[in-house]
This record gives structure tokens, sequence and C-alpha cells, in this order.
């Protein structure tokens, strides 16, 4: 026979079965409300609608806020030193970010590499003619997760989004494609 | 053919969180198989971190092979000339300290230290009609296991390869009667506290082997993960862990024990769209070898497990995540007579400094 001091603690765990189911609903709904709140991101982007805020922090120091370059046609760049096609592109993208410098274009890197690739980081920058800094998450506001690399975002001298690189099943930037999608809005 | 982008996972780039490991314990093929690797998301940040995972297990089903048993029918056994032992439940809750650091994006050291309470009651080897008289019930709760997990993720640039070495020590106390049943074999293992089994002289009296917080087993662990952005949304994960005992320190003959071999292979989804709120869903399959030696039970340890493991991961201040995952039994394998839970939960909190 199971003494009754026993018989309370054998109840003990029951008792907290059902607590701790309670706990985990309450813990799953709040999850589900909040998920269900969430702003949407990347899915959000659209051509032709207000581009999303996004901030460079430099590795110089600056902070460079798209909000503030309006007026500007700008490319929002993302890559990072170990991505090959990333790597191949920069260069195209410096030299047009030089050509049209004074046309009011402004080309933005961010770099996807964690602190522990700093050094080079800074190497690939030296060869830049436009600002670089660290992302520092993968998650760039509203242009979404960087799931993959190289992605390129183009934005109007309105604030609107004129190219959207995560519906381009081939985001590398080369000159044509530069010359085709940013060359009119610099006119 | 040269790839034109680079696919990248979330974990990359700071995700500040747990590079836990699949925490298995002193139990039956019954579940601790939540890889809360995935749950916490591969972390390649650098410093500290604190964490504090519970889990509740409560094996309160008689199962056979792939199939639910009754408990009279399983009495019914030694009604018929047997000698089966009918057990009735193993609650279980372990409550697990983690402390990691990682000196840099390519490494991670971490200490796992598991808290083990278990109600475990059973019925012994008595025949029909079952009634609460025949119970006897006995509790543990005291320090477990001990784990030390070493972990390299430097293969590629963007750490998501990676594997892991570990040791399980025997920390926790185990044991059973010794040799020629006149005594204790091994560190103050627990005995029944009421019922027929605690009327028992000792060391007749004790709990079983597998049962003891501990295993008496210096197990090593060797583990390996991959995760990978599939989708604008979406990571997909495998991970898979081996641990085995390497030196037992019930190792006398008549009262050797060596628990089974354990392998876990976990794979999943993780909805990465927003960071601070992350649900996904993992399978966990796990595989126990029997546990083996005269204090094992050799019959009733094995199987193979498959359970569907849906959960989240949020961050609700910053450096700080919790998680919770439920675990729900999908297939079920077993060798012998075996306690196996109708479900598991897991819920978790961890700081990164």
């Amino acid at each position: 026979m199971v003494p009754d001091s026993q018989m309370s603690l054998l109840m003990n765990p029951r008792t907290m079965r059902r607590r701790l189911l309670r706990a985990m609903a309450a813990f799953f709904l709040a999850m589900a409300g909040t998920l269900a709140g969430l702003q949407s991101w990347a899915n959000d982007l659209k051509v032709g609608q207000p581009a999303p805020p996004l901030v460079l922090q430099t590795l110089d120091g600056r902070r460079i806020a798209t909000s503030e370059l309006h007026g500007q046609v700008i490319v929002l760049t993302f890559w990072a030193t170990w991505c090959d096609p990333c790597r191949e592109e920069l260069p195209v993208l410096s030299a047009y970010a030089q050509q049209h410098a004074n046309q009011g274009l402004q080309v933005l890197g961010f770099s996807l590499d964690g602190p522990d690739a700093l050094p080079q980081v800074r190497s690939v920058a030296s060869t830049l003619h436009f600002p670089v800094g660290l992302l520092g998450s993968a998650w760039a506001g509203g242009y979404g997760r960087m799931w993959r690399l190289p992605v390129s975002f183009v934005i109007d001298r309105d604030g609107r989004l004129a190219y959207n690189g995560w519906e381009d099943e081939d985001p590398v930037m080369t000159e044509a494609r530069l010359h085709a999608l940013v060359d009119p809005l610099l006119r | 053919m040269r790839l034109n982008q680079c696919r990248i996972a979330s974990a990359l780039v700071l995700v500040v969180v747990a590079a836990w490991t699949t925490v298995a314990f002193a139990c039956a093929t019954c579940g601790c198989s939540l890889s809360t690797d995935a749950a916490m998301g591969y972390s390649a940040a650098t410093g500290w971190q604190v964490s504090f995972q519970f889990d509740t297990i409560d094996q309160n089903q008689l199962r056979f092979g792939r199939h639910s048993v009754s408990f009279p029918e399983v009495a019914q056994i030694n009604n018929d000339g047997g000698s089966q032992e009918v057990e009735k439940e193993t609650n279980n809750h372990y409550y697990t300290l983690g402390v990691s650091y990682s000196p840099s994006a390519d490494w991670n050291f971490r200490l796992l230290v598991p808290w083990v309470y278990r109600n475990h009651t059973t019925y012994g080897e008595s025949p029909n009609p079952l009634t609460p008289d025949l119970i006897s019930g006995a509790y543990v709760d005291s320090l477990g296991d001990m784990r030390f997990i070493a972990g390299y993720q430097g293969f590629l640039p963007t750490h998501n390869l990676g594997v892991q070495v570990g040791v399980k020590a025997p920390t926790g106390n185990y044991g059973g009667p010794n040799a020629d049943d006149t005594g204790i074999a091994g560190r103050h293992p627990v005995a029944f506290t009421y019922g027929p089994n605690s009327l028992n002289p000792s060391p007749d009296n004790l709990l079983d082997t597998s049962l003891q917080p501990g295993t008496g087993s210096t197990d090593l662990v060797l583990g390996a993960y991959y995760y990978q952005a599939i989708s604008q949304n979406f990571d997909a994960f495998i991970d898979g862990q081996y641990q085995f005992a390497m030196f037992h320190k019930l190792d006398q003959p008549s009262e050797d024990f060596r628990p089974g071999n354990l392998l876990n292979v976990s794979f999943g989804l993780r909805y990465e769209e927003n960071p601070h709120v992350v649900p996904q869903i993992q399978v966990n399959i796990t595989h126990k070898a029997s546990d083996q030696g005269t204090l094992a039970d050799t019959a009733n340890t094995a199987g193979t497990v498959v359970y569907v493991s849906p959960g989240v991961t949020a961050m609700v201040a910053a450096n700080t995540h919790v998680y919770g995952f439920v675990q729900l039994p999908a297939y079920s394998n077993l060798q012998g007579y075996q306690l196996f839970p109708r479900w598991t939960a897991t819920l978790g909190i961890s700081y990164a400094f």
C-alpha cells in the first residue's frame, strides 16, 4: 500500500504536468500571437513602392541612412569575402559607382562577414569606390533575410524600389545589367 | 559549372544563441532526443553563454514492439508462469544548466550539468489482478551525468558544417546489487521507498540500475551537423550524435552494467522570416542498443523511436532567447516491454554575453 505521505508526493508530478501543459499552451499561444502580429519582411518588397529604410554603419565609423539620400539613386549590395561571385561583382560595381558618382549615384556595400573577418573585409573595401560596413545580422530590415549572395537592390531618386534582387534568378551584377537597370534612373 | 550565388544560413552572422547538443539521459528508449542545437540555432558568435533547460518525459504507457500493451496483458505473463516486471510509470524531469564558451567562430566548448528528478513506480513481477498495494515506488532527485562537448565548425567560411566530440562523465549516482547479492556495487544507488520492493532487505530493495541518475560509465560522444538556407525564410538542418561507453565502473563479473550505444539523428526546418521568433519542426530518430551486463535489463532496453517535434525559439530581450518544444512519437519499435511517453516537452532559456 502506498503511504499517504508518499501518495501526496505521487500527485505532484501530475499537478506539475497540468501546470506545465498550461504553461506550454500559453507559451505557444503567445508565440503564435507574436508571429501573427509581425510585420512582413522581404515578402512586402515591391518594385515601385517606397523602399524600406536601411542604415550602413561604415568601417570608418560613418552612419549612412538611405532615408537621408533622397534625390539620389541608391544601389544596396550585399556580399561576403568568401562569396566568389560577390568578389567578381564588386569591382564592376565599384567602377560603375566611380563613373556615375557625379550623377547622384550612391552604392552602399553591406558585408555579411562576421567580426572575425574584419581584416579581410577592410582589405576588400580598400579597393572599392563606395562605402562598406558589416551588416551585423543576416536580416536587413524590410529587405528580409540575406539567404543567398550576392543580392542587390536599387532605389530611385524618389525613394521607390526600382529593382528587387530577390526576384532575379541571376542576381550577379554585370556592367551590361547595371547600364540597363541603373542608367535610366540616372537621367 | 560555377555557382553564381552563395547560399548562407542565418546563424552565420551573430545569431547569439546556443549550440547545445542532443541531451540523452539514463533512461530506456524513451525520448530525450530533441536537437537543441537546432532548436536554438547553431552559433558562430564568440563569448560566453549560460542556459537552462527543462525537459519532462512521462513514461506512462507500456509498449512492446510497435504496439501499446495494457498492464494486465503484461501481468498475464506472470499468471502463465513467466517472469516479467510490470512497470507502471517513470516520470522524468531534467533540469540542465549549460555553460559554453566560444573563443572564436570556429570553436565552442560546452558543459552540461543535469539534475535528475525521477519518480518510478512498478508492480514488480506481479500476476493479475494488479492492485494498488502491489505498487512500489522510488524517487531520484540528484545530479546526473555531466557532459562536456567540444565543437568545431571552421571547415566552411559560413560555419554551417560542424563536428562535435565530447565526454559524458559518471558524475551521477549509479549502481545495483553486488555480485553475491550481499551488498551494493556502485555509488549511492537509489532504493525503493515504498511498496513491496522497499520491504526487501538491501540490496534487493534497489531501483533498477538503468533508472539510477547516472550510468557509471564514461561515454564518448561524436556528432556532426550541417544546416543551409533553402529559401528566403527557411533553413534546413541535419545533425547526428553517436554515444557509446568507453569505460564503465560497474565492470566486475556479475555486477557489471554498460549502457547501450545510442544514435540520434535529427533533421528539420526552421522558419526564419523574423529573427525574433523562429518556429521550427524537427524529426528526431533515436536508436538505442540494449544495455549490457548482469545488472542490465537486456531484454527491455533497446529500440528505435521517431519523434515529430514542433517548437519555437524567441528572442525575449537582448541576447536572451527562450524556446519550447513538444515531442510527439510518430513511430516506435521497442525491444521487450518498455514504458514510453505519449509526449515530451522541453523549455529552455539562454543568455549570451
